[in-house]
């Protein structure tokens, strides 16, 4: 059967409702659908592809049948790119439903849409092809590797899966950090960074556990520490960086110091590699000048230290 | 010798440029690859798609030079090593390795007509007979992988084993030498090994030989003439780096010293990309910085004391000369006191070859 018809709801309700994937967004205009003004419910190989909304707004207004069209079989990937044209919301899907999109491109044959699991990282190359293939629509720009995206995300513990639905960190970042207890992320949620330093957060965090083996509870216990500090990425950072950020402090109390307030600028090399130390200072006057040589003067005793942070 | 199963694990098809199809080293390792598939091609750019990995090997000419100076590193001195392109790309795998950045969609490649090479060395080292020139075949390649399928490395020491100035080295990670004890004109050739304690060496390197195998094979080529290279590259900073690498020099003591032609030294480094390919390696979560020439290296700091402490050891039982593989003239002053160039002993290996 193809071509138009009109449905009773109670035939509609019959059909199958895999493809109800997407998040309810904007009803129709109340009493379109009542006149019939609503576009065509597309059907195919006795599944309903996309009108679920209109559906809906039926059953609340009390309309007992609507427009529909029947389509001849085709795969499901066709019956997807379809309902996603209908859909016309290339960029703005959210996480869950483009999990929905992967399990209802994954199930097939024996693999059920109930039963299908797109978060094993075991998923078929056809799969991964048809999901690029299908980028477009979703992404708004053509990503081969969305199928493996959803796959990540799908595998994520859920405060992770929240942080990256409401952009609060990236995927790539999520992914990587997983394995850190789950309270570091609510803690994240609540600590007032911004989403590039709960990014860097994170990674460091994660990096000193790897490196120190710690135990979630002193996992837990650093990122508190650090997010009750008053510089939360600097308290981290030098977990991470503990002889760079040594040397820094060091040369930091060496220069304020000796130097603090007198015009001088003293510079070690980038991240203290070299084996020079430069100064800058301005000077207007034979008497600005003497002043500065006398500051300078002052280092001579502290040569030794500073030195001593480059080899 | 690896066995015959050994490379058909390794090489699951064969694609030989049509000028070589001939090559007597060709139809040497085939003969030993009898159930591997082998495809006669125009050239390269004939592989599909689906075959540029590490399980095809390409054996055919090389397109431009295969002889050219080691292009160092930005503000980082360089040994002046002479390349020579012969095996390209590495079925290792090992955890650290830069070749993992750039040849991951090639296959393995050999070229198989060394007489270019050779003759180029030999022109070198005419013209330049008052400088030790080094040379060897382990910048892009494992030098003794595939050797005992295609011999190519006997002609290069043959060839090169009447010119005294020509130091021509085979670096490894393998004990594949026996194919090579029994040349008779060796000349100065070195075989250089690339070592590591043996945890870093699972943890790292689990392809590659064991340590035990890598210096038994180093005590087989000694004894039948070759020279020894030892190459502590790269370094890995631990808790116990100290002891772990004391124990491993300790371990090299029984070699004489006089035999061996030169021990290098770097710790671990890495370029962005490279990082990108790694994934999550323990080593990477040590303190890395990034360094003029946009590698990152451990601080200067861990990395002076690191070179210094080793230079140290080593002095105590060889005489070779020890440099370091691409570090800065700060590095390089602070672990051995001076730049190379007014180190006796390296003075010579640093010298520039001429016209390469």
């Amino acid at each position: 059967m193809v071509g138009f018809q009109v449905l009773a709801l109670a035939e509609i309700d019959a059909l199958s409702g895999e493809l109800d994937i997407f998040t309810p967004g904007q009803a129709p205009l109340p009493g379109l659908v009542a006149k019939g003004m609503h576009v065509p419910i597309p059907i195919c190989s006795g599944m309903l592809i996309w009108g679920y909304e209109i559906l809906r707004t039926a059953r609340i207004q009390g309309v007992g049948q609507l427009n529909c069209q029947f389509l001849p079989p085709c795969p499901h990937q066709e019956m997807l790119s379809l309902a996603l044209k209908l859909e016309n919301r290339a960029g703005n899907f959210s996480w869950s439903e483009k999990e929905n999109m992967l399990r209802f491109l994954s199930a097939s044959g024996e693999r059920s849409y109930e039963s299908v699991s797109i978060a094993d990282g075991s998923l078929p190359v056809a799969v991964i092809d048809l999901l690029a293939d299908l980028s477009p629509l979703v992404e708004a720009h053509r990503d081969p590797q969305l199928a493996v995206k959803i796959s990540t995300f799908a595998a994520l513990p859920q405060a992770l899966k929240d942080l990256v639905a409401e952009a609060q960190i990236d995927l790539k970042t999520a992914a990587r950090v997983q394995n850190l207890p789950a309270v570091i992320f609510h803690q994240l949620r609540s600590s007032g960074l911004t989403y590039s330093q709960r990014r860097q957060f994170l990674n460091e965090l994660f990096e000193v556990s790897q490196k120190h083996n710690l135990s979630d509870r002193e996992a837990i216990a650093e990122s508190e520490a650090a997010l009750q500090a008053e510089r939360p990425l600097e308290k981290i950072h030098r977990l991470r960086f503990p002889t760079l950020t040594a040397m820094e402090q060091s040369f930091a109390s060496i220069e304020q110091d000796l130097l603090q307030g007198s015009g001088v600028q003293l510079k070690p090399p980038p991240y203290f590699e070299g084996e020079a130390f430069s100064v800058e200072f301005v000077f207007n006057s034979a008497e600005t000048f003497t002043r500065k040589l006398d500051t300078l003067r002052t280092l001579e005793g502290q040569l030794d230290a500073l030195f001593e942070l480059l080899h | 010798m690896p066995s015959s199963s050994y490379y058909t694990d390794l090489i699951h098809r064969v694609y030989v440029e049509e000028g070589v199809v001939d090559s007597p080293y060709l139809q040497k390792a085939l003969g030993r690859l009898p159930e591997v598939p082998v495809h006669p091609v125009k050239d390269r750019g004939e592989i599909p798609q689906k075959d540029l990995n590490r399980h095809t090997l390409f054996a055919g000419n090389p397109r431009g030079q295969t002889v050219t100076r080691c292009p160092g590193s930005k503000g980082h001195l360089c040994c002046n090593y002479i390349t020579v392109d012969l095996y390209l790309g590495c079925t290792l795998g090992c955890g650290y390795c830069i070749m993992e950045s750039y040849l991951n969609f090639s296959p393995l490649t050999v070229y198989l007509e060394p007489e270019g090479s050779i003759a180029r060395l030999q022109e070198l080292a005419r013209e330049n007979p008052d400088i030790t020139l080094r040379a060897g075949t382990g910048e892009v390649g494992d030098s003794l992988l595939l050797d005992p399928l295609f011999g190519l490395s006997e002609p290069f020491i043959t060839g090169l084993s009447q010119y005294p100035n020509v130091y021509f080295e085979l670096k490894t990670k393998t004990h594949f030498v026996d194919h090579l004890l029994d040349i008779e004109e060796k000349g100065n050739a070195v075989i250089g090994f690339s070592l590591n304690p043996q945890q870093h060496v699972e943890a790292f390197e689990p392809q590659a030989s064991r340590l035990d195998e890598r210096l038994a094979a180093a005590r087989r080529v000694l004894n039948s003439g070759y020279n020894l290279a030892f190459h502590f590259d790269p370094v890995f900073l631990s808790d116990n780096w100290r002891e772990e690498y004391t124990r491993l020099i300790a371990r090299l003591t029984d070699f004489p010293a006089d035999r061996i032609a030169w021990i290098s030294l770097g710790t671990m480094r890495y370029t962005p990309a490279l990082k990108e390919k790694l994934g999550e390696q323990p080593f990477l979560y040590e303190e890395f910085v990034p360094c003029r020439d946009g590698k990152f290296r451990y601080p200067q700091k861990i990395r002076s004391d690191i070179y210094h402490t080793l230079y140290e050891e080593l002095k105590k039982h060889f005489t070779a000369p020890v440099y370091l593989c691409m570090e800065s003239p700060a590095v390089w002053r602070y672990a051995f006191g001076q730049v190379p160039g007014k180190i006796e002993g390296l003075r010579a290996i640093f010298q520039k070859v001429r016209s390469v």
